[in-house]
């Protein structure tokens, strides 16, 4: 059986943050694909990830989340996927507000995160909560 | 009346009333006797001659207010010894009154007199008209006599006026004089187009140079090189006359060793016809004026640089306790709401272990942060207080290295530790174990994952930990500020962290007596090393200066400033990798 449920991929370089997203959002629901920075994020999307919403940190080694965000959004193929930032420094968010979809502070706010992450999201597992999918 | 005698009394000169001489001259003792009987007065010394040549003797003699010839005189006439008394210099002046018994003969004979006073008197004799004439004379004389008394006077007056007028010339020059030389100010002149004509000693002094070398030379060469062109310009404008006839203003001045800072002044003084004449040029030292100020803006500004360093140090502080509590917040909210929405008990408990390590983590990093945070305010409140007691190197940093095996495995690089055995010395045991780990943190996460070296050694009286790896290194005008608190390079932020742990590496190495350097080349890793000394307790006193010259031997002088007043911190910070 193909698994219907929505994808979210998580692109965090610090392992707790990671994790942590991981389990509450497959908690909810969501079939989660993790990254530990922006070039894994990018491998993740290539070999097999559809995700309905990114969850992207700013500041990480490797691949910042600026610039996974700009050759995310060069690609056409992926383009059109919405990004949420989770970011401890507004400043940073307020720079790539144009090219994402909304801003987590952290720390987070779980039901912020969800509701922003449901919004994107209208397959889940068996606690599905029926949401309209706003526009990107 | 009386008041008009008592009046010419005073104001008459005692002296006006000594006896003049009158010289009587006739060949008969009769005339002379009635002409002696005629002028006799006490004020009138008559001295009688009977013939010529008698006269002209007495004449050569003494000095006569008037002589009395008789014309009538055998041997040599009146007129004959008159001729003579006229042709010699000394006597030329002095009046005569012919005695004649013929008036037709002396009108005839007047002619022939041009020098001189000359009368006559007409026998038989009239004693009133003998006595009138003779005291006209005697009041010429007299009244000569009294010229040239008040023009002695006067000569005399104004000798002692310009003696004394000169005297105070002398005074005032020697005044000015020491003024000028002893003034604590530098004073020179200097020609209408800038050329000193004249300095004191203390300009010279000022300057560095011989003051009699100074003359000759430009004003505006005073000024250090950069700042001539203001002071010249300042003399020309005094020169124009256009602007005020003064000028005033701070130079550095054109010494050859020490810097020194002056306060020039110009005095344009001109001539009557409103030119420049010379000016006068005032130099006062306000180096140490300057030098306050200096150091006053100085400080001001490292004031406002702290402030600046605390605010961001706030602002990072508070970004990096967001970071372990956004897990455990994310995982205590969503077991809570896995909990109240009824979840299958055994689903829940499948990940609940693995769930509750984060959170017991995540705390951890938060209280290793707090501690950090505390220990930098109380480091930063005075003087660290350390507790000394014998302590192997070797094994300690051994065993921080044990300690660190997690952080260090995660890095992907490897720990080569060479240690010399039996490097003891007294310290302070944990706080020696946090520069070791500082140090190792920081190398961790600027080592590229390649292998890190730590070598500890000993000298003569102290003992050397190196912590070298091979990373990234360090740019060269970082390393200036490396030990600076809350000092955080550029591209790095990402590794996240407070800033201080290699401030807190100088402040407890400095406590020991000890120094701490840092050498690095962007790419080719970097190497710290401390260097403390065996015994603190018996070292501490001779630090200072040690501390400053092995400082300059390794880091730039500004860095080397920091390390005798301030400490410091970081390339880097090793917050992240005391907490992941």
């Amino acid at each position: 059986m193909t698994d219907s449920r929505c994808t979210v991929l998580v692109v965090e370089d610090d392992r707790d943050i990671r994790e942590s997203l991981a389990d509450v959002l497959t908690a909810e629901g969501y079939r989660v694909v993790t990254a530990e920075n922006g070039r894994q994020g990018l491998e993740r999307l290539r070999e097999e990830t559809d995700p309905c919403i990114i969850l992207l940190d700013l500041m990480m080694p490797v691949m910042s989340g600026g610039e996974f965000l700009a050759e995310l959004r060069a690609n056409d193929m992926l383009a059109t996927i919405p990004v949420v930032v989770v970011s401890a420094w507004p400043d940073e968010a307020a720079l790539v507000e144009s090219q994402t979809q909304g801003y987590v502070k952290k720390p987070v706010s779980l039901d912020v995160l969800l509701e922003l992450v449901a919004r994107y999201c209208s397959k889940k597992g068996d606690v599905l909560v029926a949401r309209t999918r706003g526009s990107a | 009346m009386d008041g008009q005698e008592r009046a010419f009394a005073m104001t008459g000169p005692p002296d006006d009333l000594e006896p003049v001489d009158i010289l009587l001259v006739d060949d008969h003792p009769g005339n002379l006797a009635s002409l002696e009987a005629i002028l006799r007065q006490p004020d009138y010394n008559l001295v009688l001659a009977r013939s010529g040549p008698e006269a002209l003797t007495l004449v050569l003699r003494q000095e006569f207010v008037v002589i009395l010839l008789d014309v009538a005189m055998p041997e040599m006439d009146g007129f004959e010894v008159a001729t003579i008394i006229r042709q010699r210099e000394q006597s030329r002046h002095i009046p005569i009154i012919f005695v004649t018994a013929s008036v037709y003969e002396m009108e005839h004979v007047f002619r022939g007199y041009t020098v001189g006073a000359v009368d006559y008197l007409r026998k038989p004799l009239d004693p009133h008209a003998v006595r009138a004439k003779v005291a006209v004379f005697v009041e010429l004389f007299r009244q000569r006599r009294r010229n040239e008394r008040q023009a002695k006077q006067l000569q005399q007056a104004e000798a002692r006026l310009r003696a004394r007028a000169e005297e105070a010339l002398r005074e005032s020059e020697a005044i000015y004089q020491a003024t000028f030389e002893e003034a604590p100010v530098g004073i020179g002149h200097a020609s209408p187009d800038g050329v000193w004509t004249k300095v004191n000693r203390r300009l010279g002094e000022l300057l560095g140079v011989a003051h009699e070398d100074l003359v000759g030379r430009d004003v505006a060469a005073i000024t250090a090189d950069d700042d001539d062109q203001g002071l010249r310009a300042a003399i020309d404008a005094l020169r124009g006359g256009a602007g005020p006839s003064v000028y005033s203003g701070e130079h550095r001045l054109a010494t050859p060793r020490l810097e020194r800072w002056g306060q020039v002044t110009i005095s344009a003084m001109r001539d009557p016809d409103d030119r420049v004449a010379r000016f006068l040029v005032v130099v006062a030292d306000v180096t140490e004026r300057k030098a306050i100020e200096t150091e006053r803006v100085r400080l001001l500004q490292e004031l406002r640089d702290g402030v600046r360093a605390r605010d961001d140090f706030l602002a990072i502080a508070a970004h990096e306790l967001k970071t372990p509590l956004t897990p455990l917040r994310l995982q205590t909210a969503g077991l809570l709401r896995e909990l109240r929405r009824g979840e299958d008990p055994a689903s829940l408990l499948a990940g609940l272990e693995r769930r509750l390590e984060i959170i017991d983590g995540a705390s951890a990093r938060l209280e290793a942060l707090v501690d950090k945070l505390l220990d930098v305010s109380r480091t930063s409140v005075g003087q660290l207080a350390i507790e000394l007691e014998e302590v192997d190197l070797g094994s300690l940093v051994e065993s921080v290295v044990r300690d660190m095996s997690g952080d260090i495995a995660r890095s992907g690089s490897t720990v080569e530790l060479h240690a010399e055995s039996d490097v003891r010395g007294h310290w302070d045991r944990v706080r020696i174990a946090q520069v070791v780990m500082n140090l190792l943190s920081n190398a961790l996460k600027f080592g590229s994952g390649r292998p890190i070296h730590v070598s500890v050694s000993r000298d003569d009286r102290t003992a050397r930990l190196s912590v070298r790896d091979e990373g990234i290194g360090i740019a060269p005008e970082a390393l200036a500020r490396i030990f600076e608190r809350f000092e955080r390079l550029g591209p790095v932020r990402h590794h996240g962290g407070f800033g201080l742990g290699l401030w807190i590496v100088r402040q407890i190495v400095t406590a020991h007596g000890g120094d701490v350097t840092v050498s690095s080349r962007p790419g080719q890793g970097a190497e710290f090393v401390v260097v403390l000394p065996s015994d603190p307790a018996r070292m501490r006193a001779a630090t200072a200066t040690d501390r400053s010259r092995t400082s300059e031997r390794a880091l730039p002088a500004s860095a080397a400033r920091g390390a005798e007043t301030r400490g410091a911190d970081s390339r880097v910070e090793e917050a992240r990798g005391a907490a992941s």
